[in-house]
């Protein structure tokens, strides 16, 4: 297990270094009119020769890169270019707000979908299972924002209800705190439901092929227990993985759902980043974007690893 | 007839290559109706929202951009089917014309990902060595960002426009998608025959051209198919973002921003006939990829990447 | 079967792809561009000066006199985007900002706009503020004004709640002048400033200036205490004295004193139980113990958080105000509050537009009836050139007043057709120009309509749309890439808007450079007598009519809603919101 954690760890090295090639080629190559934008336009320096040494392109390439590189191990990467304050500090200050809404998504989709997925396998081919595969169809081809802005104009016109703006954090109300997250977290995680069914129910059906299920089933086991404990539990597997690819999804989703509701994350101020050419704070959002996403499929493939022991000497 | 068939006209020639390919498409109809209805019924949705693209303006019964001020926030009636937003535009040729823009992106950036996807693979694959590894590293340190945020982050560079997302959309998937056309060219490298016509001697180009390549083609097909609804997906988000197509064009994406949301309580009809459109050709899109994917290549599956 | 559909998909899919390039080809010739509006959708009471007609359909809006004030509670904003850079109050460049607007609450001037309920909206009269009474003497040379005594700053470290002092005022106005704030012209003419004794300050200015009191009524100058910063506003970048990035560096003599700035969450303030003024029967204000802001950068969202009663008070977005009314029946609101002035500005440093003859056909294309249309529920009223009515009733002209010059600002599409004909555009050669508009705002300024309308003479126009705050450091100033973009002018008093055209002014956008604007600006920039000034005034209206340098497109009065349960309150021109607000008390009933 250990040998295989560090392989894993290992691989990871390479990718790193091309995630901050990506990152650091962003300031690098501004073009023109962004330029142009960020000294006459926006004010952040008199000219394009400050500009430039403002953020430290005129210096040759490789130094660049070391010092951007060589600034992470004291912490500093990078400030914004409108006050000066740490992209850092204020990206760990948003960061958890976006994890959270991400995770309550992918706990939402899980709770609708898997049981979902197993009655549609259990049942497979009935009508029951054919409407609940078109209906996921049907919803895996819905924009979030579309719902978003369904679930905003329905109600409201129907019968005058709108949902609570503004922000709390969860210490000062968390009824409060809870009502703000639930509702964009149910849209984010709706994206996911219809694969996660789709999922479930395929490996669900795969597993109840098996041979040791049919051994399970001679020896006379309930059918709870062998829906449960034996094939659900090897069915559950591959939806580790599921989850591992979906946070990239929760980051996008959490974006649009931050705009439509307001909410402080992560995607707001990669928009702000945008809107005010502040590339600093864009590169650091999109480098801890990357680098989560990595963190978390490392993390998959060893509780993968562990789970499954094959995979190991594979 | 018992003629040679390089002796006979290029007219007729040409006539047996368009009944060679109307029958094709028949058959292929009459497979996919029997065996996949959904799929059937993706693929007229397809094609009637290609047909809207490109037949729009005499579809459309007003122009895009036309205001008609004593229709301001006209609910649906008989001459707006879907009702007027708050500048008396038609809403029905606004979706109408909105469909070009979606289509258009759709098939623009997809071709442009097939394309790159298609030199890099191939490139990748078949030469392997250093270049190979490089260039594979760097898919992968591409594909840890989030779809959306990288085409935020370059539209932010590039600006919004057409072009600038066909480019922009097209680069994010095309590097995506070189990691399987490259698993496809590997696979087709190492059947027999290939090792056979190296051994002979034939040469990379002739290889390439007559051998891999053709080979390679079901994949991207089926590739093509299903991230076209994936891009009118990521276009629609930056448009209701406001990074994607700018106002006035009928971007459907841009129809749904907070605008639609404005006169909610008296003309809530404005956050519904874009939103439909929408989910209906990418639902179309799906059914129909999907029921691709499974005549093409069942063993293919799994391989829808993330939005 | 594998085979035919490998044929088929290849061939089709190259027929098909070649089919839809000629559409893209096909469809992005047709060009439209449409800008959006720029206009912050904060609660801050727009400013301009102008005595509004009587609104027939204003509801009670006057406070009983009977009721007594009630101590106590919460009122809470709702603003669309947070304060991107500092608090500093003498520094606040790119024009609408949280802090410009905000700054009422925590600082005071020497005087202020109107306020109290009895008041009208569209008074923009200096009242006294910090400075109890003035003098004006040599000709309109020299103002002395006498402060308040015992006046107290906040108690909060350094300055520990001391008293002001004419060095406090003489420090504020210096660093106000020498920082980047882009309204300091208004106060340029300020030539030195004097401090003969603890409560009197003497100004003297270069030239007896007629728009000087006005604009030192309108608090751009706030008053702080020295040791609030240690350093004067920095140029050219946004980096502003390093104080006023917290909430600690924010201490003024104001109604409220700041307490937290999360960034994009909340701002927060607590009532200051020192604040030197009492209302007219002796309680101390302010009656609200305690301000929040939040942000809620939805439009919809902050107009269903009035109607939840989650927020205190809102403008709702141009166009939604009859919606608006309907939710909320009992809320109390104003549609008399003197409108900023939106205008579309001609760039005429660039080719396009310095030809004259273009300036005239693209207004004479534009039908004004359609915007005031659009402002459903709203009070609108066309323009005639320069000076909108709703911005300055008293200067509103007559077609038969500017002659000649009226039928530029007449909807004319085959006037317009012709002289664009003779300027060598026509349908073989239609004129093509650039839009900028803000992202914020598509509702004020409809850049949509205007374009459709445009397109109906021949005439493309492309929409560029651009973040708010980049646009307001473009449109105000001139530079980018753009032949028209719109803008918004603040203007208390009318000279505000006639510098906007004058050679040199940090304001001038579009880059007129008139010599005999300029001197007729220059003119009655000092004529004291009211009527001679009116005069020439008026002839410069008839000039800038027929010169055609901006279009002001036709606004909507001001408008302010504010829940039904707060009392004592009433909306003001003018960045004073604190100065009303102090005066409001919330009703627990």
């Amino acid at each position: 297990m250990a040998k295989y954690a560090l392989q894993r760890i290992l691989l990871l090295i390479p990718t790193l270094i091309v995630i901050s090639f990506v990152t650091f080629a962003l300031i690098r190559f501004i073009p023109g009119d962004a330029a142009l934008a960020m000294t006459e336009e926006l004010g952040y320096a008199a000219d394009l020769d400050e500009l430039r040494h403002l953020l430290g392109i005129d210096r040759p390439i490789i130094v660049q890169y070391l010092d951007w590189v060589g600034g992470f191990i004291h912490g500093d990467f990078g400030s914004s270019l409108w006050d000066g304050s740490s992209a850092a500090g204020e990206l760990l200050e948003r960061l958890p707000i976006t994890m959270e809404i991400a995770g309550l998504s992918l706990l939402i989709s899980a709770v609708i979908a898997i049981p979902i997925g197993v009655f549609s396998a259990v049942h497979q081919d009935t009508r029951g299972d054919y409407s609940i595969r078109s209906a996921v169809v049907l919803f895996d081809s819905v924009p979030s924002f579309w719902v978003a802005t369904l679930v905003l104009v329905i109600p409201a016109y129907f019968i005058g209800w709108v949902p609570a703006s503004g922000w709390v954090s969860f210490t000062e109300d968390p009824v409060k705190h809870l009502t703000l997250v639930l509702l964009p977290a149910a849209i984010i995680g709706m994206g996911s439901t219809a694969s996660l069914i789709r999922l479930t129910r395929a490996m669900m059906l795969e597993v109840l092929r098996q041979d040791y299920i049919r051994t399970a089933w001679s020896k006379g086991l309930s059918e709870n227990s062998v829906m449960y404990r034996h094939a659900l539990k090897n069915a559950l597997i591959p939806v580790l993985t599921f989850f591992g690819l979906r946070i990239p999804n929760a980051f996008s989703g959490s974006v649009i759902m931050e705009a439509v509701f307001g909410i402080p994350g992560v995607g707001r101020w990669i928009i702000d980043a945008i809107n005010f050419r502040d590339y600093p704070q864009l590169q650091v959002a999109l480098l801890f974007i990357a680098v989560m996403v990595l963190v978390s499929n490392l993390v998959i493939d060893l509780a993968y690893g562990w789970l499954d022991p094959r995979v190991r000497y594979g | 007839m018992a003629q040679d068939v390089v002796t006979r006209p290029l007219a007729l020639r040409g006539m047996d290559r368009a009944t060679g390919l109307l029958s094709g498409a028949w058959s292929f109809w009459n497979t996919i109706r029997k065996h996949k209805p959904l799929g059937a019924v993706g693929l007229v949705i397809v094609i009637g929202i290609i047909f809207v693209a490109i037949f729009a303006p005499l579809i459309a019964p007003y122009g895009y951009n036309e205001t008609i001020r004593t229709d301001q926030l006209a609910p649906p009636s008989f001459s707006h089917p879907f009702g007027a937003d708050h500048l008396g535009r038609d809403l029905f040729s606004r979706v109408v014309y909105g469909a070009r823009i979606s289509i258009s992106i759709g098939f623009g950036a997809v071709g442009l990902a097939m394309s790159m996807a298609t030199v890099i693979g191939l490139v990748s694959g078949y030469y392997g060595g250093w270049f190979d590894k490089i260039v594979q590293r760097f898919v992968d340190g591409w594909m840890t960002f989030p779809g959306l945020i990288v085409a935020l982050a370059m539209v932010a560079l590039v600006g919004p426009g057409v072009w600038q997302l066909i480019i922009v959309i097209g680069l994010l998937f095309g590097i995506r998608n070189s990691r399987v056309i490259r698993g496809q060219v590997l696979a087709v490298m190492a059947r027999p025959h290939i090792e056979v016509a190296q051994s002979v001697g034939v040469g990379d180009f002739r290889l390439i051209t007559r051998h891999v390549l053709p080979n390679t083609l079901p994949p991207i097909i089926i590739l093509a198919t299903i991230e076209i609804p994936l891009v009118i997906l990521i276009e629609a988000s930056l448009s209701f973002l406001g990074f994607g197509i700018p106002p006035p064009y009928p971007a459907w994406g841009g129809m749904l921003t907070w605008e639609a949301r404005q006169h909610m309580l008296t003309a809530p009809w404005l956050a519904f006939a874009p939103g439909i459109a929408l989910s209906m050709t990418i639902f179309g899109w799906n059914m129909f990829g999907d029921a691709l994917r499974d005549l093409l290549d069942p063993t293919l599956r799994g391989s829808r990447s993330e939005r | 079967m594998v085979h035919s559909i490998r044929r088929f998909g290849f061939i089709g899919m190259a027929l098909l792809m070649s089919m839809l390039v000629l559409a893209v080809a096909c469809s992005s010739g047709d060009d439209d561009s449409s800008s959006s509006a720029a206009s912050s959708s904060t609660t801050a009471a727009p400013t301009a000066a102008a005595q509004a007609a009587p609104a027939a359909t204003t509801p009670a809006v006057m406070a009983p006199a009977a009721d007594k004030p009630v101590y106590g509670g919460t009122i809470r904003f709702a603003q669309q985007r947070d304060n991107r850079v500092s608090w500093d109050p003498h520094g606040t460049t790119g024009g609408q900002s949280l802090a410009q607007n905000t700054g009422s609450w925590w600082h005071n001037g020497l005087m202020s706009r109107a306020y109290g309920v009895d008041a009208d909206g569209g008074d923009t009269n200096s009242y006294p503020d910090l400075a109890e009474s003035w003098d004006i003497s040599d000709g309109g040379l020299t103002y002395t004004f006498h402060l308040i005594q015992g006046v107290k700053f906040h108690d909060k470290a350094p300055v520990n709640g001391r008293e002001v002092t004419s060095e406090d005022v003489k420090w504020s106005y210096e660093r106000f002048l020498k920082g980047p704030d882009s309204d300091k012209w208004q106060l340029s003419d300020i030539s030195s400033i004097e401090t003969p004794d603890k409560y009197t300050v003497v100004m003297h200015l270069n030239a007896p200036v007629a728009s000087f009191l006005t604009h030192a009524g309108e608090p751009l100058a706030f008053i702080l205490p020295k040791e609030a910063a240690t350093m004067p506003p920095k140029t050219p970048t946004l980096k502003l004295a390093e104080e006023f990035l917290t909430p600690d560096g924010i201490i003024g003599t104001g109604p409220y004193v700041f307490e937290t700035w999360e960034k994009d969450k909340l701002t927060a303030a607590n009532r200051n139980p020192n604040y030197f003024k009492k209302d007219e029967a002796g309680n101390q204000l302010p009656f609200i113990e305690r301000l929040e802001y939040v942000v809620i950068p939805d439009a919809a969202a902050r107009m269903a958080a009035f109607t939840s009663g989650d927020i205190a008070a809102l403008t709702p977005p141009s166009g939604s105000t009859k919606e608006f009314m309907g939710q909320n029946p009992n809320a109390n609101f104003v549609q008399d509050l003197p409108s900023t002035v939106p205008g579309y500005n001609f760039r005429l440093d660039r080719d396009i537009f310095d030809d004259i003859r273009l300036r005239r056909a693209v207004t004479m294309a534009i039908d004004q009836q359609a915007f005031i249309d659009l402002r459903l529920g709203s009070k609108s009223a066309r323009t005639w050139g320069q000076l909108p009515k709703l911005a300055f009733p008293e200067y509103d002209v007559t077609p038969e007043f500017l002659g000649a010059a009226a039928k530029w600002w007449q909807y004319d599409p085959q006037a317009s057709r012709d002289l664009l004909a003779e300027a060598g555009y026509g349908p073989n050669n239609p004129l093509k120009f650039v839009f900028q508009a803000s992202s914020c705002c598509l509702t004020d300024y409809y850049p949509e309509l205007t374009a459709s309308m445009l397109a109906e003479v021949g005439i493309e126009m492309e929409i560029r749309v651009v973040d708010h705050s980049v646009h307001l450091k473009t449109s105000n100033v001139g530079v980018g890439d753009y032949d028209m973009a719109h803008s918004r002018v603040k203007g208390a008093e009318v000279e505000d808007l006639l510098l906007t055209f004058q050679t040199g002014n940090a304001k001038n956008g579009s880059h007129v450079d008139d010599p005999a604007l300029n001197a007729m600006i220059d003119a009655q920039h000092v004529i004291t007598d009211p009527a001679k000034r009116f005069a020439a005034i008026r002839n410069i209206q008839k000039y800038l009519a027929d010169q055609v340098y901006l279009f002001y497109i036709p606004d909507r009065q001001g408008e302010y809603f504010w829940q039904p349960g707060i009392k004592g309150f009433r909306p003001h021109a003018g960045n004073t919101e604190g100065r009303d607000w102090e005066r409001a008390w919330i009703d627990p009933s």
